[in-house]
């Protein structure tokens, strides 16, 4: 057996270990014997910090919220009759009335309000700036040519429009300003849709606003 | 000795489709069947017995009135543990905001004991809690997910692809990932003598 087969059958359950083959191996190499030192010692450690099962209160007092909330909701909600909604998780469709979503979403509309007054105030600014690059005034000195300026400057002189309840990320890509409907934004091989919108703005050579 | 005859359990299927149609006892029998289940990975992931039960509570309201997108390609059991692993994360970042935010107010959300009725016990397994969990937050949240649903339900490879919905071979490297990650991670001094 060599040390990465090793390596592989220590991660397997220990039922499907091929016992005789990974203590021979074992024996002979040290490095993988204290791996596997290792690995025995944090397996005692998981052991050791298992939860408790919550006393039969906690489940009970669980159980009658999560009755409240599902006798005060609506029918159960089918794919077709699904609301878009960006940042669900599995099944998070169906809880449009939450309070925690809600105080999100609230938080959300903040950063869009910030964000949306910070835009404001770059769009004067970068009027001015172009402006009077019109009336040939010098360039900054790192940039002596105008394709440069046109390459690394956001075009803002378009509209963004932006519908009643749309969640948009607008943000610059090099040249052009992006408007992205992050309602249209899927969540990709089951991974969570915030990681989408988190690398959209990782991304960004400059985030500009979020909106809804 | 012959074993008691056990019970015949009504299949998943059946109290899904009682359960979609607002059968009360059909979403209790559901929740006694997996709630331990959840439990168990909300902790795992939070590390914080309180969270994990508020975020076993969300999931299951999202499970039973999302009832209507589950598909049943993969069984009701994973598709709840997927809505609990997305609503722990989503709770863990909604934590790390609270808690940057109550830096400046001198509180603290950090894990609290909970549950014990032995004081010593539940000193020393916070203790060791607290190491198991710094090893943990090196991980990032898939990779951890991944490993809690191999380490703390014993889930198959086959099982964690499913709940996940990610191929088989991914989550193998999680797993070696997460064991390279924790083992490097783990100190080892304070966990001399462990039995």
């Amino acid at each position: 057996m060599r040390c990465d087969e090793a390596m592989r059958e220590l991660n397997l359950p220990s039922d499907d270990r091929d016992d005789r083959a990974l203590a021979h191996h074992l024996a002979e190499c040290e490095a993988c014997a204290r791996w596997a030192e290792h690995a025995a010692g944090f397996s005692r450690l998981w052991d050791a910090t298992r939860p408790l099962d919550p006393p039969t209160e906690s489940w009970d007092r669980l159980w009658s919220s999560v009755t409240a909330r599902l006798d005060h909701s609506g029918p159960v909600t089918t794919p077709d009759s699904r609301p878009e909604n960006p940042f669900a998780s599995v099944g998070d469709a169906a809880l449009q009335h939450s309070s925690p979503i809600t105080r999100s979403w609230r938080g959300l509309a903040a950063i869009g309000l910030v964000g949306l007054a910070q835009a404001a105030a770059l769009v004067p600014a970068v009027n001015l700036y172009w402006n009077t690059s019109d009336k040939n005034v010098q360039p900054p000195r790192f940039s002596t040519s105008p394709d440069v300026v046109q390459r690394t400057a956001p075009s803002l002189d378009s509209e963004i429009d932006v519908e009643w309840g749309q969640v948009l990320l607008i943000r610059s890509d090099g040249p052009k300003v992006e408007k992205i409907d992050l309602a249209l934004l899927e969540a990709s091989n089951g991974e969570d849709p915030w990681y989408d919108l988190f690398n959209s703005v990782e991304s960004a050579s400059t985030f500009l606003a979020m909106t809804e | 000795m012959l074993d008691a005859p056990s019970s015949v359990q009504t299949p998943d299927e059946i109290l899904v489709r009682r359960a979609r149609e607002r059968d009360a006892v059909a979403r209790e029998e559901l929740f006694q069947r997996y709630r331990e289940d959840a439990y168990r990975v909300a902790y795992r992931l939070l590390g914080h017995e309180q969270d994990a039960l508020d975020v076993v509570q969300e999931a299951l309201i999202k499970a039973f009135l999302g009832l209507g997108d589950f598909d049943g390609r993969s069984g009701f059991r994973y598709w709840l543990l997927r809505i609990v692993g997305n609503t722990a994360l989503d709770w863990g970042r909604r934590r790390i905001r609270r808690t940057i935010l109550n830096i400046g107010n001198g509180r603290s959300d950090l894990p609290e004991p909970a549950f014990h009725d032995d004081p010593a016990r539940g000193l020393h397994q916070q203790d060791l809690r607290r190491v198991l969990d710094k090893a943990l937050d090196h991980l990032s949240p898939k990779i951890r997910t991944t490993f809690v649903l191999f380490a703390e339900l014993g889930l198959s490879y086959k099982e964690i692809a499913e709940t996940q919905d990610i191929p088989i071979g991914t989550v193998m490297s999680r797993i070696n990932a997460a064991r390279e990650k924790l083992q490097q991670n783990l100190d080892w001094e304070k966990l001399k003598g462990l039995e």
